[in-house]
């Protein structure tokens, strides 16, 4: 799996990726969608919010798109915490190299990818 | 359009803020290969423009001079500002630029190919042409109009890229004069936040839920990250690379390109309107609150008030209050929200020292008159003369007025609570997929369907290029944001099916918010049980000099202190009222020497509504409240026969009364400010009925902490 220029993925056929989403502070809200695969979670314990799989699709020139939405709690007065923030570590096969993506506050309830298969 | 006001208007060139003109005629159509330039006055001025089928809609809200052109335009006022309409032509393309603040608005008979190559910018006005460069890139047209143009005005490419997909510059603090990008972008419609029935929007669901807000909160916050675990920024590389990642983020589009009927609900927070902190003085005679509420600020709050209740004195108080076992995790955590789960595992400090809170008053100042140590003097002379002993007492200046222990029993409030973890994740678990699938559909729908795919592939990767300044300031980002919109909506065009896509998404995820605000209200809402102890200088509490008379020449009584013993009831409902119900008794802590009174003073009951009114924009919140007081007073209420102003007080019996209180919480800050007027049958020191005013500042010094970056 590597990075796209257009901030997607490029899969190898079959490839297995795995997603995972940590978070610095207490109470994760995170999910995920999934099409063109199917999608499969682990059981996660904090830090650890999510920990899902999928393996690519065979076909060459196939997609598979995914949805995140990563929310964060607020105090009372309706602001967010210092140094909260989600970690997004994508891994593929072998000689993958995607850099983690942090994501602080405000919630981002629409992140895309699109995984490309070649 | 009406010709005596455009005849004035162009003669002036000129139009100012806040000028009502209506006009009712229909709509003439734009003038072929003309422009109109609109520029700002001030720096507070909008200019937005939107296009639809019907025509060209320019907003102006400040004021502004507008110039060139100006025949084909009708001028009307709303609320907004002041609103330029025309009609467009067939085969006519509106192009849109800006310098700076200054806006240029020029339509063009032909394709925008067209326009592009043989740029023709007539001015009505010369005085007003700009320079060639601005000229042809004023001319390059926008694609054709599209379907929609509610708040949007017509997408804009740069000079020499024809029709093609736009390519945003990166945007550097060095870009332009103004920090604006010179690309051309819309302006997304402010957010209309769709709060459950009856529920006012709060002042972080009017800034949340706004697209453009949320992005540019996200991107500023991505710019300077740093390690949680270290506390040290995180690289500039990688900061910029987390920020651009932020453009991946689909839902503050949707919600800008959405069409105007769908609600606009991005976040929202139900935090802000949180009413049920008691920060005034729990003193039972004093301050401007009848009740004491279910909840005290986690860290601190102080209050100052003028005014009693119960009592005919009109001293004024100073309040402090605060939780110190919060106060040690906050300073032990280092951080706001990770000090909530500090010492949560040991027993003594969960169940005995945070739900533990204290509050102490005093006395600041004495009601006073301008003669008041005259009439003073004098009342004090009458009494001893009267009298066979007497003792004279009266609060200083600074006296310790009283203070209160709080415990609280059931207090489940805070939204961040590790307790609510599995409802957040239930929450998540039911609301987030519906929302998923609609945004996966249509970024699905754009990447591959070959009519978008191209085009949205090459958005993306502008999106990617967009930000290479780790310094960008926030209206940069704005600007930027607004500049993605343009070239988004540009993507999509007037496509049925991916405007029907993009308008699902954009309901399900003010779905989701909603059903998120519905969460935070339900936990703010819940039942809030606390016991306070109170005690009360009664003496230092009087505004005026009293005097104790005793039938015992060598007896000096002082006046007895107070213990109240308080509890309290809080449960919020519809619309985020908070009722407050409280059930008191209080009993003098010593028997003068000489009398023969019960140790009970009185029993109270108390019953307050607080009612959150809408807000008032960048102003705040105003509440409303209602309450009602009963007091059986039991014994005299200073414990024996006193002397007030000349007046013997040594009334028992009942007293009752009703207050209506104005609050308003100023947005942001903490800062709470009531006025109150109350009216009662008689006061414990008057059998009178009485009409007053009170009047007081709090402030939760939660906010600062919460804020603290």
């Amino acid at each position: 799996m590597t990075s796209r220029p257009d901030g997607n993925f490029d899969v190898d056929a079959n490839e297995q990726i795995q997603i995972t989403i940590v978070k610095s502070l207490p109470n994760c809200a995170a999910a995920l969608g999934l099409s063109g695969a199917t999608l499969s979670c682990q059981p996660s314990q904090f830090p650890v919010c999510k920990q899902c799989s999928f393996t690519a699709p065979a076909t060459p020139s196939s997609a598979v798109t995914l949805t995140m939405s990563l929310d964060f709690q607020s105090d009372e007065q309706g602001n967010f915490a210092d140094g909260d923030m989600y970690i997004i570590k994508f891994a593929g096969g072998p000689g993958s190299n995607v850099r983690p993506i942090h994501v602080e506050p405000p919630p981002a309830l629409g992140l895309f990818f699109v995984f490309f298969v070649h | 359009m009406c010709p005596s006001m455009h005849s004035k208007l162009k003669m002036l060139g000129r139009l100012l803020a806040g000028l009502t003109l209506t006009c009712v005629a229909g709509i003439p159509p734009l003038h072929a290969d003309s422009c109109i330039t609109l520029n700002p006055t001030t720096a507070a001025t909008r200019i937005t423009v939107g296009q639809d089928e019907a025509g060209v809609t320019v907003r102006i809200a400040g004021a502004a001079n507008v110039s060139g052109d100006i025949s084909s335009y009708t001028v009307s006022s709303d609320a907004g500002g002041v609103v330029w309409t025309a009609a467009l032509a067939a085969d006519t393309t509106v192009s849109t630029s800006r310098n700076g603040g200054v806006v240029k608005v020029c339509q063009t008979v032909g394709p925008a190919s067209t326009a592009t190559q043989s740029p023709t910018v007539p001015a009505v006005h010369p005085t007003t042409q700009t320079s060639p460069a601005d000229a042809a890139k004023a001319a390059t047209s926008a694609p054709s109009a599209p379907a929609r143009g509610h708040d949007k005005e017509a997408p804009q490419t740069k000079s020499g890229e024809g029709g093609g997909p736009t390519k945003p510059a990166a945007v550097s603090s060095g870009q332009d004069q103004a920090g604006a990008p010179a690309e051309t972008a819309v302006t997304c419609a402010p957010a209309q936040p769709q709060a459950p029935s009856g529920v006012p929007p709060t002042s972080d669901q009017t800034t949340l839920s706004d697209p453009e807000r949320v992005f540019t909160l996200g991107v500023e916050k991505a710019l300077t990250a740093k390690d949680p675990s270290t506390g040290v920024p995180f690289p500039e590389e990688d900061r910029l690379k987390d920020a651009r990642r932020r453009l991946q983020d689909l839902a503050p589009f949707i919600l800008c390109l959405a069409k105007p009927t769908i609600p606009r609900r991005l976040l929202s927070d139900a935090e802000e309107k949180r009413i049920d902190q008691q920060v005034s003085t729990t003193q039972p005679t004093t301050g401007t609150s009848v009740a004491s509420k279910g909840s005290v600020p986690w860290l601190f709050g102080f209050a100052a008030e003028a005014g009693a209740l119960t009592q005919s004195s009109s001293n004024n108080v100073l309040t402090f209050n605060g939780t110190p076992a919060n106060v040690v995790k906050a300073l032990k955590a280092k951080n706001y929200l990770a000090s909530y789960t500090v010492g949560d595992k040991t027993p003594l400090v969960k169940w005995l020292f945070t739900p533990l809170s204290f509050s102490v008053s005093f006395n600041v100042a004495q009601s006073s008159s301008s003669n008041s140590s005259t009439t003073q003097a004098m009342s004090m002379a009458r009494s001893m003369a009267a009298t066979p002993a007497s003792t004279t007492t009266a609060g200083a200046n600074g006296t310790l007025a009283g203070y209160t222990i709080r415990y609280s029993i059931w207090n489940h409030r805070d939204a961040r609570a590790p307790r609510y973890q599995t409802l957040w994740n239930n929450f998540v678990d039911a609301n987030a997929p519906a929302m998923l699938d609609a945004i996966r559909a249509l970024g699905t729908f754009l990447t591959l369907d070959p009519r978008f795919g191209e085009k949205f592939h090459e958005w993306q990767v502008d999106n990617q290029n967009a930000i290479s300044n780790p310094d960008m300031k926030p209206e940069q980002v704005t600007q930027l944001f607004l500049q993605r919109v343009a070239a988004l909506r540009k993507v999509i065009g007037s496509d049925a099916t991916a405007q029907e896509l993009l308008d699902k998404a954009a309901v399900s995820i003010a779905n989701y918010s909603e059903a998120r605000n519905n969460i935070l209200t339900s936990i703010s809402n819940s039942t809030a049980v606390a016991f306070e102890y109170t005690d009360t200088q009664q003496s230092n509490l009087l505004g005026s000099p009293v005097t104790v008379t005793n039938s015992n020449p060598a007896v000096k009584n002082p006046i007895p202190n107070l213990s109240t013993f308080n509890f309290v009831v809080a449960k919020g409902s519809v619309g985020a009222t908070q009722f407050t119900a409280n059930a008191s008794t209080t009993i003098y802590n010593s028997i003068p020497a000489g009398t023969h009174i019960g140790r009970v003073q009185s029993y109270r009951a108390a019953v307050q509504a607080d009612i959150p009114l809408p807000e008032i924009t960048n102003v705040g919140m105003p509440i409303f409240t209602f309450s009602g007081l009963f007091m059986s007073l039991l014994n005299q209420p200073l414990g024996q026969t006193v002397v007030v102003n000349d007046v013997p007080i040594s009334f028992t019996g009942n007293i009752w009364l009703f207050q209506s209180k104005f609050s308003l919480k100023v947005k942001n800050s903490g800062v709470k400010i009531p006025v109150a007027l109350t009216y009662t049958n008689r006061t414990e020191l008057n059998k009178e009925s009485d009409v007053r005013g009170s009047i007081g500042v709090t402030y939760n010094l939660e906010s600062l902490f919460a804020n603290s970056k």
